[in-house]
């Protein structure tokens, strides 16, 4: 890079000083290549311009809304909003959630019964059972397997109309079978009792 | 309705009014960067969605022009390096075989300025054509003052090289 190269460059652009042009006009007098470069140099200088100067082209002006400029308080407007609502959510959430254990309380307490009942049932089964003549048990052990296979019980009518049917029938299901073991002579003789 | 913004004097002035008098500078200084017809143009499109949106933030002290070229410029850098990264997998010999050079045509000024560095039209987009000093290009590009006048010689030297056929 030639110093002087350099300088003419900053004096096309108007950024030397007296001092610096009256140096520079100096030795562009005695030498006829920084005389060239000045001449390349400025030519360029005008060249480029209009070079930009003369680019044109068909724009399209951008659709911006009234709304854009004020993004800010749009998204704050919407995190205050979404906000509000998952308080609203939590708060039925919980609400919902007391609810449901006021029924599976419920549920427990009717169980609860219905073991009771069951071994009071299964007691008297077992004295009734003893003088239970033989036909009449093969009778009542096809009921039994019905019985087994879809239990049908009272208790559980009380929560047809509740939302948690489905996890009541569930728990249900299991519940009588393992927590009351009776066999299925005891039950056909329960049967007995009954009618 | 149509939108209204505040200009450097915090005068009110419609969208349209800001984009018929800057809109072509934005594009001619994109196209110095991208070199690019259409990278060029959706340049401005994203220079005036970004200042509308970024209004609140504009700062009285700098010019209205000054803050668009600082956004465009930012877009312009990193639409670069996006592309940058996106074509790094090309194979060189096959861009060399696909783009051989035409020897015996004439080279124009705006095939030397294609030539040259994103940074070095730029820089004399800045001077030529905006007629900015050292001292504003320094500030909108942000380098040193001694580095606009290293570079702008640089690119004119290299412009000239190119013109003339030595390189």
């Amino acid at each position: 890079m030639k110093e002087i190269d350099l300088q003419i460059s900053q004096f096309i652009d108007n950024e030397l000083n007296d001092a610096e042009q009256k140096k520079l006009f100096a030795v562009l007098a005695e030498d006829q290549n920084a005389r060239q470069t000045l001449s390349d140099f400025m030519q360029l200088k005008k060249d480029t311009s209009e070079h930009y100067k003369n680019i044109t082209t068909e724009l399209i002006l951008p659709a911006i809304s009234q709304t854009t400029a004020e993004p800010n308080k749009k998204y704050k407007m919407m995190f205050y909003l979404s906000l509000a609502a998952s308080i609203v959510l939590a708060m039925l959430l919980a609400w919902n959630q007391s609810g449901k254990e006021k029924v599976l309380k419920q549920f427990d307490v009717l169980l609860a019964k219905y073991e009771i009942l069951m071994n009071q049932y299964s007691d008297a089964i077992e004295k009734k059972n003893e003088k239970e003549p033989f036909p009449q048990q093969l009778a009542k052990k096809s009921i039994l397997t019905e019985l087994r296979k879809k239990p049908s019980v009272k208790s559980i009518s009380n929560f047809q109309n509740t939302t948690f049917l489905s996890r009541v029938k569930q728990k249900y299901e299991t519940m009588p079978i393992k927590s009351v073991v009776i066999t299925k002579e005891d039950f056909i003789g329960g049967q007995i009792v009954g009618n | 309705m149509e939108k209204v913004i505040l200009n450097h004097k915090r005068e009110i002035i419609p969208f349209t009014e800001l984009y018929e008098k800057y809109s072509m500078d934005i594009y001619r200084y994109s196209l110095s960067i991208l070199k690019d017809n259409d990278d060029a143009k959706d340049a401005v499109q994203e220079t005036f969605v970004k200042y509308v949106e970024n209004e609140g933030s504009f700062r009285g002290d700098a010019s209205q022009k000054t803050w668009l070229l600082v956004v465009t410029r930012n877009y312009c850098y990193s639409k670069l390096k996006r592309t940058e990264k996106s074509n790094i997998r090309i194979d060189e010999e096959i861009f060399e075989e696909a783009y051989e050079p035409q020897y015996d045509s004439e080279i124009t000024l705006k095939d030397a300025l294609i030539c040259l560095s994103s940074e070095h039209n730029e820089l004399l987009f800045l001077k030529e054509y905006d007629g900015y000093s050292y001292k504003e290009i320094a500030e909108l590009t942000e380098l040193s003052i001694e580095n606009v006048k290293i570079k702008l010689f640089r690119a004119r030297q290299q412009l000239r090289e190119i013109l003339k056929g030595d390189k």
